[in-house]
């Protein structure tokens, strides 16, 4: 069922065995970069993504499936509407790599 | 340290590799997300904002030096580097691989530990007072019963699928630090007239969307009749509770429902129709496990060493240290050290792999091998001698530990939030962060003396926030974060949810509100001695809200 848009959206979900956070692609594809995703820019096009990643044969490497509102900024780059998107996007907020005591570990 | 048979063992081996082939089979898609999101929760792996998010069950927040340098060891292998403590005295682990968890489920088995029952509507890890055994105000050690309860709480057929989550709290001391009259039930160890142990049964209480102080059901009722009474009040429940309204089915809304008399009636009606016998740990159990929870073999020393006298004589830093962070021990010449894991501008809760081995090595050497947690989200060395506190206190500041605010303003209770948590409705660390750093001062920390400060990042509670002195709870308003301040919250034995302050702030504006609170808690104070508490039970919230409010 067709939904109305709220604006420009994306597919996202996170990779199945790693978990990281993907977007759905152009070419059919998952990217770890926001700047790949594929834009639905209208009811239609957002239902013709959602039967597409649907159909897609590696489906099941990817959960959580769902579509956001993306903006443009000034330079023309893709950012999440909502704070809990771009906190998906960019990471954590905080330094969490560099916490104390740390000097001796190899973050991976 | 209770350490598992070969039923345990064998048990957790099994789960482990179930679960590994269950994750065998969804990585091959032989299984659905569907059918394999239940199982993985059953295993305590949840999906968060960036990753999978994997809670290992501490019970009753005790570890033993090998487990935490297992744990630290899982975190550098498989993970960031660093492991986050909870309210519920577990560790998080925030950025684990599918296809490694069996492998970590594994090496968890190697040192008696797992993830069952940190997720799902079962009986969650039985918390406790992480001063357990050695707190100068305690009863008896609520240990041994903490681990009877587990035993026969895990897998238990009949409560392994309840209207929700549940979860029990226990203290054997008369100052509350497991926060009881929060849990689903709530139990305080007295003895009686004749000298009997048994208990104090709250049950009913509650944070999240509801807050409930829990409500007390009984009095006392006596250790042959704890197993059976727990049986009877979760039979009611899972009878009872409801199921249609995910937000209606915890025990607090059936206890409030129904009125805490009548619930105590069916509750008994239950009771009494039990082959109680049948029900009752096996002769002699609770024996056989409180020998694993015997104290050490502690020397007899003199109360107060000479050397502890002259090294804080020596080092206002370290005097800092004992004054905030060190508490007294039931054994002369011991002291409690608890560990603060709220750096200054650091992230509540979070300990890093080579900080974990730090702790576990300063265990070994200086404290019987063992590790509590705190739901407060720091860690406790329970056994010190006080002559080798300060050399213990160098050691931990080499491993930036040694922060001395437990208790204090900067020591708050954060939940993961926005950064992690794909409920949240804000971030909280973030918010935890400026506090600490406007309150960082030592000597402004001290002349504000004990207050508490937690912050949840949404409606669920996590962080506790309806129980701080000061709540801070984030919420969403049209896509931006907003934070709601309560005020006259408590976790302890007198138990209180706070009140809502008036209209909410932006991120920035928090920790200036707070100050602003702070200062005038200081003016209001009839003495040092008047707590935050106090003087909010004194004046109510009116000064407060015209300091906060004035300008708006
Ligand atoms: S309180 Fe909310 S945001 Fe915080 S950890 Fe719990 S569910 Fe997540």
């Amino acid at each position: 069922m067709a939904k109305k848009i709220k604006g420009d959206q994306i597919f996202t979900g996170q990779l199945l065995r790693e978990g990281l956070v993907v977007y759905f692609t152009a070419d059919e594809n998952w990217s770890t970069d926001l700047q790949q995703a594929v834009v639905a820019t209208s009811d239609d096009e957002l239902t013709e993504l959602e039967m597409k990643i649907e159909s897609i044969s590696h489906k099941n490497d990817v959960i959580d499936v769902y579509p956001f509102v993306v903006v443009r900024d000034e330079k023309g780059k893709l950012v999440p509407q909502h704070i809990r998107e771009r906190i998906r996007t960019e990471g954590p907020s905080i330094d969490y790599i560099n916490q104390p005591f740390k000097q001796n570990m190899n973050a991976a | 340290m209770y350490v598992y048979d070969d039923f345990d063992e064998k048990f957790v081996r099994e789960r482990a590799a179930q679960f590994r082939d269950q994750v065998e089979r969804r990585l091959s898609g032989q299984l659905e997300e569907a059918q394999f999101r239940p199982l993985r929760l059953m295993n305590g792996v949840y999906l968060q904002l960036h990753a999978y998010m994997l809670r290992v069950a501490v019970p009753y927040g005790t570890l033993s030096s090998r487990q935490l340098r297992q744990l630290s060891m899982i975190a550098s292998k498989y993970d960031k580097g660093y492991g986050h403590f909870t309210t519920r005295q577990n560790i998080q682990f925030n950025w684990p691989q599918l296809k490694d968890i069996p492998d970590i489920l594994d090496d968890l088995a190697d040192v008696g530990m797992h993830a069952i029952q940190t997720s799902g509507n079962c009986i969650r890890n039985v918390t406790s007072d992480q001063w357990s055994g050695v707190a100068a105000d305690e009863v008896a050690d609520p240990r041994p019963y903490a681990e009877l309860m587990r035993q026969w709480s895990s897998l238990h057929p009949e409560f392994s699928y309840l209207p929700r989550k549940f979860k029990i709290a226990i203290t054997g001391a008369v100052s509350d630090r497991a926060a009881i009259a929060f849990h689903d039930i709530g139990l305080q160890l007295l003895k009686n007239s004749d000298g009997e142990i048994g208990f104090r049964v709250l049950v009913g209480g509650g944070l999240g969307r509801t807050p409930m102080v829990a409500k007390q059901i009984r009095d006392f009722i006596s250790f042959d009749d704890l197993l059976p009474y727990l049986v009877a009040i979760l039979r009611a429940y899972n009878i009872e509770g409801r199921r249609d309204n995910k937000y209606k089915a915890r025990i607090k809304i059936l206890v409030h429902e129904k009125g805490i008399d009548d619930f105590r009636a069916r509750v008994d009606d239950i009771f009494e129709g039990l082959d109680k016998e049948k029900l009752r740990a096996p002769k002699g159990e609770i024996e056989r496990i409180s020998k694993f929870f015997e104290l050490p073999a502690y020397e007899t020393l003199e109360e107060n060493s000479p050397e502890l006298a002259e090294a804080r004589a020596a080092n206002a830093s370290f005097n800092a240290f004992v004054n905030r962070n060190v508490a007294t021990h039931k054994k002369p010449g011991y002291s409690i050290v608890n560990i603060s894991l709220k750096p200054i501008g650091g992230i509540p809760g979070d300990a890093t792999s080579s900080q974990m081995d730090v702790v576990a090595d300063l265990a070994d050497q200086y404290s019987f091998g063992e590790i509590r947690v705190s739901h407060e989200q720091n860690l406790v060395l329970a056994h010190v001698k006080q002559s080798d506190l300060f050399t213990l206190w160098q050691r931990l500041r080499e491993a930036e530990l040694e922060t001395a605010n437990i208790g204090a303003i900067t020591d708050m209770i954060t939940c993961p939030g926005l950064d992690y948590c794909t409920l949240a409705t804000a971030r909280s660390i973030p918010i935890a962060q400026k506090i600490s750093e406007k309150f960082a001062d030592q000597s402004r920390q001290d002349l504000i003396g004990d207050l508490k400060i937690k912050i949840s990042g949404c409606i669920n509670a996590c962080g506790h926030h309806h129980a701080g002195h000061i709540g801070i709870l984030g919420l969403d308003k049209k896509g931006e974060e907003y934070y709601q301040i309560t005020l006259g919250g408590s976790g302890d034995e007198n138990a209180a949810v706070g009140d809502i302050l008036g209209p909410g702030f932006s991120a920035d504006e928090v920790a200036g509100a707070v100050d602003v609170l702070v200062d005038r808690y200081i003016e209001l104070r009839e003495s040092k001695s008047e707590s935050f508490l106090d003087v909010v039970k004194r004046v109510g919230l009116e000064p407060f809200k015209e300091a906060l409010y004035a300008d708006h």
